[in-house]
């Protein structure tokens, strides 16, 4: 039981317990993160060395290590946690009881704070009310005593947290196999928030963190709220799954394609099942054609790349970063529009790249800079679905869960984030936005912006001078009333349709000056070079990246100070 | 039966892209651009990225500190990649001292100038910004140089042109 007396309260030095908290806490990551290499590095062992009494000790002992370096990391952060809990707790009680002294000093009381005593001078009584007196004694005293009673239950409690975590001196941190994640787990936490899933992932052990990416790798691989790292690793997994189920089945349909039986007269059967083989085989390919083009972006990218989010259901969607937004001071999530499949992911990933390379470029450390290509929704295509809101209503509300998901998985220190719109992906950032309490972003970029769903920058629920809206001329989605009607007129017999379709049906286009964002310079034509290596209007939005907006060329607007 | 709610620019966006579409808007590296086009292998062009990276390093007697020399394939104007033409960008910072900035810049611009440069951004002529300077040389490679955030250094990003990849 502590015996903090008020002296030690009031004398009390937080400082060390917080450094020693930060310590624990730092100590604790270093564990996942070597845990996690551990478990990766020991996980192909029992392939490489299946047999032996050595394979076997071999086994045993790497799964006792992993054990006990997964079972380590929980206490260590428990402990940091503790910590900095008293730390904090015990800096406030001491000015609270340092507050306190020096208002009773002020009553004309004399508090002995060796004995934690109050105590007022005989004159005090006899000048005053003496029951006026008294109960001011007893009302310091009673203030005193609750408030070391206090003291003294955050020292117990925090002591007891911290010896029930510290290692057994026999058996350390232990090697007992924590309980499996099972698949209604990780569905629960589908639809939560980011916040909730960060605390659910940090509650579970590497070894429980890890079978839950490998055996439900679908789910966490989408889930916003853990690590990019983690979530790159099951996306990854799935990847490779895939393209090993995918070359399973392409085998099998070869081999079924050569054991067909021609030797029936007519084979009119045989050649019907050789002609539904050929046609599996080719939906096979192409399938292995599309995920092809994933890995080989993968590839491109190096240490560089990481998968957030893959899905190859229908038109595929997928989320890659280049540089790790959990690290990264300054993020960008670029968001395709119309027409956007799995299938053009090299060509948008490119195009984040040079938003990546030219921010980077901008700061003095390099991969601070992180940019995502965020095709975590299901595009329209040129069909009825552009018509509605529905794909940017969806996209906005998995865009807006993926944005927090970014916040709460930083590792700390500075983070802005920039959102950009692409053409359709202008009005999923603009419904992101528009929409409860708005999009957890620094910056609202948009870039050939058919327009956002509101006619003022000022209803994105950010201050619109860090709006900023680039069109080109030629655009003809940002810009068919430019200089560039030509476009409509190349159009054989609909020219003269499209040309009244698109008299009176414009809202607003957000790089005019009465939508009330900044416009940025565009030295690029047409609708697709907004992010061009080398040009003006990628230099502009790199430096919004970074957050250098007196370095922004604008057509018009106001840049904020900073 | 419900129809779906009619958004007022969406029939602009798909008459766009039909337009697009129709119209075809060629641009970048299509067939008649790429029959004038260099060819040339990519650690070539690396290679003439490096050169005047290094080139750009002494003038400025600062150390070159490298990025990222790589090729990524050249995008037409309808966002299409091409997997035989292609670009190099090299990427790269020099540690100099914010003070010398201006002056590093200035020379630079002298220098580039009388080898027949475009100078597109000149540090002299942008008030209010940070030191930043931008060119384009003979050979169509493309210069940018500006200080960091904060300025404890000039970032230096080349880009070459379009190249044709040998076959």
């Amino acid at each position: 039981v502590s015996e903090l007396t008020l002296q030690q309260l009031l004398s009390c030095d937080p400082a060390p317990y917080a450094q020693a908290a930060v310590a624990w806490q730092e100590w604790a990551k270093e564990i996942d993160n070597t845990a996690e290499l551990f478990i990766r590095a020991a996980r192909d062992l029992g392939d490489a060395w299946p047999e032996g009494e050595g394979a076997e000790a071999t086994h045993r002992r790497a799964a006792a290590l992993r054990d006990e370096l997964s079972n380590a990391y929980q206490p260590a952060q428990r402990i940091g946690y503790a910590l900095q809990r008293l730390a904090d707790g015990m800096a406030q009680l001491r000015d609270w009881a340092g507050d306190l002294v020096a208002r009773a000093g002020g009553h004309g009381l004399e508090v002995d704070v060796a004995a934690g005593t109050v105590t007022a001078p005989l004159d005090m009584y006899r000048s005053g009310s003496p029951a006026h007196t008294t109960a001011l004694v007893n009302g310091y005293h009673n203030d005193l005593t609750t408030l070391l009673a206090r003291a003294r239950g955050l020292d117990d409690a925090i002591t007891r947290e911290i010896v029930a975590n510290v290692p057994d001196p026999v058996l350390g941190f232990g090697t007992a196999i924590p309980q499996a994640i099972g698949r209604p787990q990780v569905e629960r936490l589908l639809g939560r928030s980011p916040a909730v899933v960060r605390l659910w992932w940090q509650g579970l052990t590497p070894t429980q963190q890890d079978q839950a990416i490998h055996d439900f790798p679908n789910l966490v691989g989408w889930l916003d709220g853990v690590p990019a790292t983690d979530r790159n690793t099951a996306n990854r997994l799935r990847l490779q799954r895939d393209a090993a189920d995918l070359q399973q089945r392409a085998e099998e349909i070869r081999r079924q394609i050569t054991d067909l039986d021609w030797s029936g007269d007519p084979p009119l059967d045989v050649m019907s099942r050789e002609q539904q083989l050929l046609e599996d085989q080719a939906e096979v390919n192409a399938e292995r054609r599309r995920l092809g083009k994933v890995e080989a972006t993968l590839a491109g990218l190096g240490d560089k790349g990481f998968l957030l989010g893959y899905d190859p259901a229908g038109d595929g969607k997928a989320v890659v970063a280049v540089g790790n937004p959990d690290t990264a001071a300054h993020t960008a999530v670029w968001v395709p529009g119309l027409n956007t499949e799995l299938d053009d992911i090299k060509g948008n990933t490119s195009r984040v790249e040079h938003i990546q390379e030219a921010a980077d470029l901008l700061t003095p450390e390099t991969n601070d800079v992180a940019a995502v290509m965020w095709l975590g929704y299901d595009a329209p295509e040129t069909d009825l679905s552009v018509l509605t809101h529905g794909r940017s209503e969806q996209g906005g509300k998995a865009l807006d869960s993926f944005v927090d998901g970014l916040n709460v998985t930083h590792d700390g220190g500075q983070q802005h984030v920039t959102a950009i719109g692409h053409s359709y992906g202008s009005t999923v950032v603009a419904e992101a936005a528009l929409r409860g309490n708005g999009l957890a972003v620094d910056e609202i970029v948009v870039a050939g912006s058919p327009g956002m769903h509101t006619d003022h920058a000022a209803d994105l629920n950010i201050d619109p001078r860090h709006v900023w809206s680039g069109s080109a001329p030629g655009d003809p989605v940002s810009d068919p009333y430019g200089h560039h009607g030509k476009y409509v007129g190349y159009v054989p017999i609909a020219g003269g349709w499209l040309n009244s379709a698109e008299d009176g049906i414009h809202g607003i286009s957000p790089h005019q000056p009465e939508f009330g964002a900044n416009r940025f310079h565009v030295d690029a034509t047409g609708h697709s070079d907004y992010w061009k290596e080398g040009s003006e209007s990628l230099t502009n939005q790199a430096y919004v990246v970074v957050g250098a907006y007196d370095e922004v060329h604008l057509d018009h607007g106001e840049a904020p100070s900073k | 039966m419900t129809f779906p709610r009619l958004v007022p620019w969406a029939a602009s966006l798909i008459a766009a892209t039909t337009v697009i579409a129709l119209a075809g808007c060629s641009g970048g590296p299509d067939e008649d651009s790429k029959d004038n086009m260099q060819t040339a292998a990519e650690n070539q062009v690396i290679q003439q990225v490096h050169e005047r990276a290094t080139g750009i390093a002494q003038v400025a007697g600062a150390e070159l500190k490298i990025i990222g020399e790589s090729a990524a394939p050249c995008e037409g104007r309808k966002g299409e990649l091409s997997d035989e033409i292609y670009t190099v960008q090299g990427s790269y910072q020099l540690p100099i001292p914010e003070s010398e900035h201006a002056a590093t810049l200035a020379r630079l611009r002298d220098g580039w100038r009388r080898q027949n440069f475009t100078i597109s951004t000149d540090p002299t002529t942008s008030p209010g910004r940070s030191a930043r300077l931008e060119a384009v040389d003979p050979d169509q490679y493309h210069f940018f140089v500006a200080s960091t955030i904060p300025p404890t250094m000039l970032g230096l990003r080349i880009n070459s042109p379009c190249y044709k990849s040998p076959s």
